[in-house]
């Protein structure tokens, strides 16, 4: 019984309903997810819907096998003034570890990650709760219909009978607002969201409605230049490539603000997720085994829309020992011509796989190699995705350890030649590479 | 109280009004009617649709339906009240066959008809409860339950029109359509008041199951109510007929309704979706027995010619008891829960027979009152 | 005149209100925008932001609430959406912590970003605020 009433509670007659103005990577009020390579943790910061506003945000940090316990201290500002504040105490096993903090009201809102040493700010924007001009128009239409049907009985009663056709026209014209509003409603676009298309501000989070004027052309933004640099940790500076200003625009895509690969001299694959310490300016610790050229790609997505691909070579010298782990496991590979499809598919064994940026596997590729490995033309980074659930629009989180065991990537490979592929997957918080080499035999004839 | 006053003779005398009651009247009556099963179809769609589909889009169809609904009956009720005024007004005689007798306002008596003027506030009150709804929403986001305050008001604004429709055909009762329609209006009040005692969850009543009792109260005070207001055979069975032919409908309807509505406008339909609809589970099962029960004690009653009233309690109580013990093997057959535990189905069963009680004591006096709102001869009729 | 007459001029007068408040044009706001560095706080004001010559009004505090005196403080207007950047315009002091842009050129209606410059002998902040201009 008691489950029955909890399900017609859930069910909720929601009668009238708002429109959740949309924000970067928490389109439609969803979860923002961003894994962040802080020092030498890799965690994911994960940002709980935030609802109702003002009110508490659930802020969850993921650790990964290998991760140093120790404490994070969180702050939410807005501004540039600190709002809320709040630890969170990493323990040594692998998982969620959960902070709340507080918003005071919807807008642009910074999230910093301190580990002491090293300050990560995640920009993330807080919707507010909206209503629509048509939506007001068919409740107050309604409104207005009860009104003048009070008014217009009373007067009947009271024996004015003409006088009572007034307010019942109205009751009629107010039926014919409400109902038309309520109508077409469906059928008009919603406005660009703050976050996502537009710079956030205070002002246009909580009314998406005013005046804001249309875009004269799409809300795509200028590419972005990107330079690599060492200061002890590897730093990467984004500038606007029109203007040279700092690029602060990045949204999360494939949850991260950056997905960075540095490739060394040998063949070695660090993936990685530079932490935002400035406006333009990522940073991410890198401990580099070889002394020679390193390749570097960053991926990106600016407000407006559309990614970008960021390619850069760095020269750096051995700092340490330490190299990413590798593994092996069983490739099935179906290699194609280049400018045909291939396939390779990974066999992981189990089904016991974690998303990781929300996708079940990652394949990177750069290639052909044939000098040093910084000069390979081409760079790949294919998705194997997790089946969507229907009627769910947010991604599994990585407590889902349910994926696999075969992961396949297709990816045409442009040139014929040699390439470097690694296949990563998570499993047990732990994020898995395998590294192969693959020949892409050249096409026989043309292609027409 | 007495509301048969002056007219009380002449309604019998003029014939020509009647044959303008059995034309004027049946329009008016059939649009407020309309209107409120126009509610009831929009109440069963939204709350499958909640259930199986889940998110509001702006303004979805079952609430346009509900709206509307409200809206139809308002202006039927508008139009009949500023006709039987202005016709008082011209001196023309006014029909006390249309909606009930004229009523007392602001201390003088005007000739609105009662039933629809009735029907109208309701309307005009849903109407207006969708403004507190919306600044709720607005506060609470929509996943606001179902039991929140301004939901209540609304569901009980549509449950006041529903009470005028009532009124309106009680008047006419004494025409074959008149009385069919009664009970149609009344099985269509009951159905929906069926969703209004989800608001009793907020009462924490112990072992006790505030919504089963209360069930039981609306289930049994609407067919003790057909039964009086007849006040011959055949009403309390009538009311439940209409109830189960409703619940058959809604069953069919109501997924399907939420299943095509969800593949026009490109939601997806949820994974768990239980095959039991919502509104139509929550209807007892069990009401045609409490029907015949009803009718089977107002046989003895009648036979023995005793005091209806002491029966009214008697029906009431078993109808109570039987209502409120039989929902959770109901709810457990349909949802595949199982049992609750027996001493809280004793105790929701015992609530059920002493509320049920009342209930058949309050459909008496209110069956009464349904009798009194229009002068007329039954026996002679009847007979 | 009789009651009926004085009921319905209220009832008029109250409908006449009531659309009065609803749809009464809204007078104009100033813009303002807010944002810290660790050593100051600059709040923007612009009173009716329009394409053309505006006047940036800016006010500058330290992190105690008074009135700071950076030794310089540029105004560098930008369009991220279009990638335009404009001259820096070099704010004159009018007081206190108060720094007055005149004829900062924003030629396009839509979203600009106005990045604020803070010199003094410690190096230089900077913050960037918003500005929508109609």
């Amino acid at each position: 019984m008691r489950t029955l009433l909890v399900v017609l509670c859930a069910i909720g007659l929601a009668w009238g309903t708002t429109l959740p103005a949309s924000a970067d990577g928490a389109q439609d009020g969803a979860d923002v997810q961003v894994a962040q390579t802080l020092g030498a943790r890799e965690l994911t910061v994960v940002i709980r819907r935030v609802e109702p506003v003002p009110g508490p945000v659930h802020v969850e940090v993921v650790t990964h096998a290998g991760t140093p316990a120790g404490e994070l201290a969180l702050r939410l500002s807005q501004d540039g003034a600190v709002v809320s504040e709040a630890k969170v105490v990493l323990g040594a096993t692998p998982g969620f570890h959960g902070a709340t903090l507080r918003v005071s009201g919807p807008g642009p809102w910074e999230l910093a990650v301190d580990d002491g040493v090293r300050v990560a700010t995640i920009p993330f924007v807080v919707p507010a709760r909206v209503m629509s001009p048509w939506q007001n128009a068919a409740y107050g239409g309604f409104v207005a219909a009860g009104v003048l049907l009070l008014v217009s009985l009373l007067v009947a009663v009271r024996g004015h009978g003409r006088a009572a056709l007034v307010p019942a026209g109205g009751v009629v014209a107010a039926l014919a607002v409400a109902v038309t509003a309520a109508l077409l409603s469906a059928s008009i676009p919603p406005p660009a969201p703050p976050g996502r298309d537009l710079d956030p501000t205070v002002d246009n989070v909580t009314d998406p409605y005013a005046a804001t004027p249309p875009s004269t052309t799409d809300y795509s933004r200028p590419p972005v230049n990107l330079v690599a640099t060492r200061d002890g940790d590897l730093r990467l500076t984004m500038t606007d490539g029109s203007t040279g200003r700092p690029v602060d625009d990045l949204l999360v895509h494939d949850n991260a603000l950056v997905h960075l690969g540095v490739v060394s001299p040998s063949g070695r694959l660090w993936h990685l997720h530079p932490v935002r310490v400035g406006p333009g300016d990522y940073r991410v610790a890198l401990d580099t085994p070889e002394t020679g050229r390193y390749a570097v790609a960053a991926e990106i997505a600016r407000r407006g829309g559309g990614r970008q691909l960021l390619r850069t070579t760095i020269a750096l010298d051995a700092t340490g020992t330490s190299a990413p782990a590798t593994e092996s496991v069983e490739l099935v590979r179906k290699i194609a011509e280049a400018g045909s499809p291939s396939t390779i598919t990974a066999r992981f064994g189990t089904p016991d796989l974690q998303p990781w940026l929300g996708m079940v596997g990652h394949m990177i590729v750069t290639g052909p190699v044939t000098g040093e490995v910084a000069d390979a033309p081409v760079w790949g980074h294919v998705h194997s995705m997790a089946p969507p659930t229907p009627g769910r629009p947010d991604r599994p989180d990585e407590s889902v350890a349910a994926f696999g065991p075969d992961v396949p990537f297709t990816y045409t490979f442009p040139l014929p030649g040699r390439y470097l592929v690694w296949v990563q997957a998570e499993r047990g918080y732990s994020v898995r590479t395998v590294p192969a080499v693959v020949d892409v035999p050249a096409a026989e004839g043309a292609t027409r | 109280m007495d509301l048969t006053a002056p007219g009380a003779t002449a309604a019998t005398r003029v014939e020509p009004a009647k044959t303008r009651t059995a034309r004027r009247g049946v329009p008016a009556a059939a649009f407020v009617l309309g209107g409120t099963v126009l509610s009831l179809v929009g109440l069963t769609w939204d709350v499958q649709w909640h259930n199986d589909v889940g998110p509001d889009t702006f303004f979805t169809l079952p609430h346009l339906l509900l709206y509307s609904g409200s809206a139809f009956s308002g202006l039927a009720s508008l139009f009949v009240v500023l006709a039987t005024t202005a016709a008082e007004r011209a001196g023309r005689p006014v029909d006390p066959l249309v909606g009930g007798r004229a009523v007392g306002v602001f201390g003088r008596t005007f000739a609105a008809p009662v039933g629809y003027l009735v029907s109208g506030i309701g309307a005009a009150s849903f109407l207006l409860y969708g403004l507190w709804d919306q600044w709720w929403h607005s506060l609470y986001g929509f996943d606001a339950v179902i039991s929140s305050p301004p939901h209540i008001g609304l569901l009980l604004s549509i449950t006041i029109t529903m009470v005028g429709t009532v009124m309106v055909f009680a008047t006419v009762r004494a025409r074959r359509w008149g009385a069919g329609w009664t009970l149609v209006a009344l099985a269509v009040l009951l159905v929906f008041s069926m969703v209004t005692t989800l608001g009793l969850q907020q009462v924490n009543g112990g072992a006790v199951d505030a919504v089963t009792v209360g069930g039981a109260f609306v289930g049994v005070l609407f067919v003790v109510m057909g039964a009086r207001v007849l006040d011959r055979p055949g009403g309390a069975l009538g009311v439940t007929v209409v109830v189960a032919l409703v619940q058959a409908v809604f069953w069919w309807f109501s997924p399907w309704a939420s299943r095509v509505y969800a593949e026009a406008i490109g939601l997806p339909m949820r994974d768990k979706v239980s095959l039991a609809p919502s509104l139509p589970s929550l209807i007892p099962m069990c009401l045609l027995a409490v029907g015949v029960l009803v009718e089977v004690v107002f046989l003895v009653a009648r036979r023995g010619g005793r005091s209806p009233k002491l029966f009214g309690l008697l029906a009431g109580g078993a109808g109570g008891l039987l209502v409120a013990a039989l929902a959770p093997v109901q709810r457990g057959w349909l949802y595949s829960i199982g049992l609750p535990p027996v001493s809280g189905v004793v105790a929701t069963a015992v609530a059920g027979a002493v509320f049920g009680a009342v209930a058949g004591f309050l459909g008496m006096r209110f069956g009464g009152m349904l009798r009194h709102l229009a002068p007329v001869q039954d026996r002679a009729v009847a007979a | 005149m009789n009651r009926n007459a004085i009921f319905g001029a209220a009832a008029l007068v109250a409908l006449a209100a009531v659309l009065a408040v609803a749809f009464w044009p809204a007078a104009d706001v100033p813009a303002t925008a807010k944002a810290s560095t660790a050593r100051y706080t600059v709040r923007l004001s612009v009173d009716d932001p329009r394409s053309g010559p505006n006047s940036i009004g800016l006010e500058v505090t330290d992190p105690d609430g008074g009135p700071a005196a950076p030794q310089e403080v540029t105004v560098e207007p930008v369009m991220p959406q279009m990638g335009h950047a404009y001259p820096p315009v070099t704010a004159t002091a009018e007081g206190p912590g108060r720094f007055r842009a005149a004829a900062t050129d924003l030629p396009m209606a839509g979203a600009w970003q106005i990045t604020v410059s803070l010199r003094d002998a410690g190096g230089v902040d900077q913050v960037v605020l918003p500005l929508l201009v109609k």
